[in-house]
């Protein structure tokens, strides 16, 4: 350890460089990972969060809540399957909307009944239970949202006042709001012109004493009109998700890679950079371990400075960042990459070990081997 | 040119001590490429219907700011719109999600466009067949990434269990938000969205955006309409692109991450340049005093820079493309050639600046008297 | 020999050693079937032209490398039939170096590099550096203990390798060209330290060096031509004069 750290002492230079390096690396897959946790988060909460046992969707729609449509007879088919069960109609419907006097937003409304089994949750004020409330969720204050503040829905020149708050209960990346799902039909009604009798609602929630499981399969019996699943798992099947977890998987694989070649390029160029002195240091008696330990304590340390860099420019990037980047300073994903970072760095000293293998004591003298 | 010889000889005398630094800079350069790749196809996958028209201007209702699944214009606002000197035409597009399944296969899901028989509202390519002619029902053209691109001309299409229709042509690179597209004659696609959005109100025509051919500056006619109609919402087609749901926010976070990646490579490039010099010390220092100038010297470590950088970059554009080929079909990334293009040309201008402004002060400051000094430190 | 003149107790000895290398597609013998013994409180010098096998028969003698046939043994040891890691424990404990380039850790003080020798046989770092600094201070190192090697000058840092390799206070003290680099007049002060230290406490030493003002400090000196001894050990040794002309 003390050879190690005396020689980082002594030329902090390169070391320097790779600390940068790794740490850039490991601040990369901070923000990869916090981005495809934000992500999939701001796509799904407001399925996921829901303390619904199961929601069911139209068959048809193939998990996409936007195409889902709960008509007549796939109504009376979960009647008729989940007889015993608290039953709830969810609506949901994309809307232009402003806070106050902001920006036109795109809007997910959404239909919740407060005494129901698809009722959210909230973190500040209370649940609507008038037609003229509605509850945003928290990431939405960064528009301007506040309890007492006005929702104007455009489509429909409708008032909502914000009477409450949702945590990580967005849907589809962009503002949420939840209303009584007679509001809902109201205003889902007046958009399309239609009767708010013929508004159909685009899913239904399904809270069971028990037997879940069992409730599911026998709502998504051969022939079903509806798919019926956990809100986790129907969460995850919603469209875009595979695709955000695959594709930051993918990169965060390709990124550990990295982490471990820059560290082992630089772990095997040092070892022939310093052959001399290994050379030296193998003939008056060192054992290789004691060397692979040095080299490895340099990687740890220059690893762990990187590590600390990442920290920094996360939490910067993450104050910098503009509101629509889903990006947080999340302490558990830091330490998480720069956990695997600091195992690319271990199984990058392992590669310098066959290369300190071919420097043999013997070189310290000039002599023929 | 010395210098580029002495990088040659090097590499060529020693290539197993390129390899490892090599493999570092790939796939430095491999999670660049997949980055950029994953920005452009999740951007083209999400936009392909707008730049598969032939229109440069798109119109929706001021409610809907842009976003055309949301949009209910009716065929008034195009005819209003034809009457204007500064639109040469105009067409109608309808958008709305449903399901589709090929030959009683599993559906999946997609997004059923209704078009009217106009040019800026038809893709302008079909790669085999047509498009579905007026007054033929049952007909639509589809996306060829439907059914994994198994689906062929002649092929029977059941839309969201309820209609079936006639493949007579395919289209490509025509995705809307992800998902492949099935093009509907406007008739068909009217009874479908009836068929699923039950509640929408009954049109037997298309109910969406108004798309135009503009015979000025689009941003211009973009302008003028919107300042004369309050009620609709008008951009380019390059707007209209940016407004569809993630695309901005997808470019934002991924091209900062690019930018991130970027400066990991320059700086792995600084740590090459470094790690260059100090290794082959003793032998710089040896050419240095038979009378090599420094500059010679850094022309051989930048050459060798840019040398190992190439290499880097052909084999990280190889694992590109096999990544791409082996990822599922949800990672939407396309290895185009201006991707390639683009990050090779600014990695290796920002890689060649890395490795000499990192070795140029330690190459600066070598003394030709160490060649011959006492011991070597 | 001893300070009384009496030969001591044997401490290495080569019996018909030889070592063959490759050299590309070649074979070349370094080294062929050289026998040699030094005893304790003796001085050899090796000397010989470039490439006549001194440095290699140095490094057989220190467990450097093994010999392709014949054997070294040092008190017990038969070094060709150690493992690696063994002739690695030997060296540290028993046998210590002075080489003509690159003697010392270049990003380690003059004390730690001293200090490392106690190390590497497990003694405490404090110890080590305790002792290290006794033994800087016998050899007028006192004002250069936290120095790095390159603060050093020539004979500085050779005093230091002779001190790290004196620290465990190993059976037999190996030194390669140790003065190639210094004036006359520093070459004398570091020759005199090495040779006290090669002849006191039991131990012996061997110097490889072209330099006759170098064999002469030594009790014996042994002539290497084309990897062989010319004056096998044992039979009539030439003198320093005779050397110095030859």
């Amino acid at each position: 350890m003390f050879l190690g750290l005396a020689e980082l002492r002594h030329a902090p230079g390169r070391f320097v460089v790779l600390g940068v390096v790794l740490g850039l690396l490991v601040a990369l897959m901070t923000a990869l990972a916090t981005i495809a946790d934000r992500h999939v988060t701001d796509l799904t909460g407001k399925v996921a969060t829901s303390p619904a046992d199961l929601l069911v969707l139209d068959a048809a729609a193939q998990g996409a809540l936007q195409a889902s449509r709960i008509d007549d007879e796939a109504a009376a088919h979960v009647r008729q399957h989940a007889a015993g069960a608290e039953l709830a109609p969810v609506g949901e419907q994309r809307m232009g909307a402003r806070v106050a006097d902001g920006e036109l937003l795109d809007l997910s409304l959404w239909g919740l009944d407060p005494d129901s089994p698809a009722a959210p949750e909230v973190i500040a004020g209370r649940l609507p239970r008038q037609p003229g409330e509605a509850v945003l969720d928290v990431a939405d204050r960064a528009q301007g949202a506040a309890l007492g503040e006005r929702l104007t829905l455009v489509d429909t020149g409708t008032v909502l006042e914000i009477v409450g708050f949702t945590a990580e209960a967005r849907f589809g990346a962009i503002p949420t709001a939840a209303v009584t799902y007679d509001a809902w039909t109201e205003i889902a009604a007046e958009a399309a012109d239609a009767d708010p009798d013929e508004v159909e609602p685009t899913a239904m929630a399904v809270r069971a004493d028990g037997g879940v499981e069992e409730l599911a399969a026998a709502l998504n019996g051969s022939s079903s009109p509806v798919q019926a699943a956990p809100p986790s798992s129907l969460a995850s099947q919603l469209p875009g998700v595979a695709g955000v977890r695959a594709s930051f998987g993918l990169l965060l694989g390709v990124a550990w890679m990295a982490v471990a070649a820059v560290a082992a390029t630089f772990a095997v160029a040092g070892v022939a950079h310093r052959q001399r002195t290994i050379a030296l240091l193998r003939a008056v008696g060192a054992p290789r371990r004691r060397l692979l330990a040095a080299l490895t304590v340099q990687l740890l340390v220059v690893t762990a400075v990187g590590a600390v860099l990442a920290a920094l420019l996360v939490v910067l990037a993450a104050w910098l960042a503009p509101a629509d980047v889903p990006l947080r300073w999340e302490p558990g994903t830091w330490a998480a990459s720069a956990a695997v970072a600091l195992a690319a760095t271990l199984m990058a000293s392992a590669v310098a070990v066959v290369r300190l293998a071919r420097v043999a004591p013997v070189d310290a003298l000039g002599a023929r081997r | 040119m010395t210098g580029a010889r002495l990088a040659l000889a090097e590499l060529r005398a020693r290539p197993g001590r390129a390899t490892l630094t090599s493999v570092g800079l790939a796939l430095v350069l491999l999670l660049a490429l997949s980055v950029t790749a994953l920005a452009d196809g999740l951007v083209r996958g999400s936009t392909g219907v707008l730049r598969a028209l032939d229109a440069d201007v798109v119109v929706t209702d001021e409610a809907a700011n842009h976003q055309l699944l949301r949009s209910r214009l009716v065929g008034a606002e195009r005819t209003a719109l034809l009457m204007r000197p500064d639109v040469a035409t105009a067409g109608q597009i309808g958008l709305v999600p449903t399901s589709a399944s090929v030959g009683g296969g599993a559906p999946e899901r997609v997004t059923a466009v209704g078009f009217s028989p106009d040019a800026p509202a038809m893709p302008r390519d079909t790669v085999d067949g047509r498009l579905p002619r007026p007054g033929e029902p049952g007909s639509a053209a589809v996306d060829v990434a439907l059914a994994g691109g198994d689906v062929v001309v002649g092929d029977t299409l059941s839309l969201a269990g309820e209609r079936e229709v006639e493949v007579v042509g395919l289209v490509d690179d025509a995705s809307f938000l992800q998902q492949p597209t099935v093009w509907l004659g406007q008739h068909d696609w009217a009874r479908l969205r009836q068929a699923v959005q039950r509640d929408a109100d009954y049109a037997e025509q298309l109910v969406g955006a108004t798309v135009l051919q503009s015979t000025e500056h689009p941003e211009a006619v973009a302008t003028a309409i919107t300042e004369e109609h309050d009620e609709l919402a008008v951009t380019t087609r390059e707007g209209a692109v940016a407004a569809v749901p993630g695309v901005s926010a997808q470019q934002v976070t991924l091209g900062a991450v690019v930018a991130v990646t970027l400066a990991v490579a320059v700086g792995l490039a600084a740590l090459i340049g470094v790690l260059q010099v100090l290794e082959r010390r003793a032998l710089l220092t040896a050419l240095r005093a038979v009378g090599a100038p420094a500059r010679t010297l850094l022309a051989s470590v930048a050459v060798r820079g840019v040398l190992l950088w190439v290499g880097a970059l052909i084999v990280s554009t190889a694992a590109t493309v096999i990544l791409a080929a082996v990822a599922p079909p949800s990672v939407p990334m396309e290895v185009r050639p201006v991707i390639v293009a683009s990050v090779g040309g600014i990695s290796l201008v920002a890689a060649t600046l890395g490795v000499t402004a990192a070795a140029w002060p330690i190459l600066s400051r070598l003394d030709p008297q160490d060649a011959v000094a006492e011991e070597p430190l | 020999m001893s300070e009384t003149g009496v030969p001591g107790d044997l401490v290495i000895r080569a019996d018909r050693v030889t070592k063959v290398y490759e050299d590309g597609e070649r074979q070349v013998t370094a080294v062929d079937g050289v026998d040699l013994s030094v005893h304790a409180g003796e001085l050899v010098a090796l000397v010989g032209p470039s490439g006549s096998g001194k440095s290699t028969l140095l490094a057989l003698l220190g467990a450097l490398t093994v010999p392709t046939r014949g054997a070294v043994r040092l008190g017990d040891w038969d070094l060709g039939t150690l493992s690696e890691a063994s002739r690695t424990r030997l060296r540290a404990r028993h046998i210590g170096f002075v080489f003509q380039a690159a003697n010392l850790v270049p990003y380690l003080t003059a004390r730690d590099n001293v200090a490392l020798a106690g190390e590497l046989v497990g003694a405490s770092r404090r110890a080590s550096r305790r002792e290290a600094e006794g033994l800087l201070v016998e050899m007028g190192l006192a004002d250069r203990l936290g120095h790095l090697p390159g603060a050093l000058s020539g004979g500085e840092r050779q005093r230091v390798a002779l001190a790290r390799a004196l620290l465990v206070g190993p059976r037999l003290l190996l030194a390669d060209e140790p003065t190639a680099s210094l004036d006359s007049d520093r070459a004398e002060q570091v020759m005199g330290l090495l040779a006290g230290a090669a002849r006191a406490e039991g131990r012996a030493g061997v110097v490889v060096t072209h330099d006759p003002a170098v064999a002469a400090w030594a009790d014996r000196v042994l002539w290497l031509h084309d990897s062989r001894l010319v004056v096998p050990d044992g039979g009539e040794e030439r003198t320093v004069g005779e050397f110095s002309r030859g």
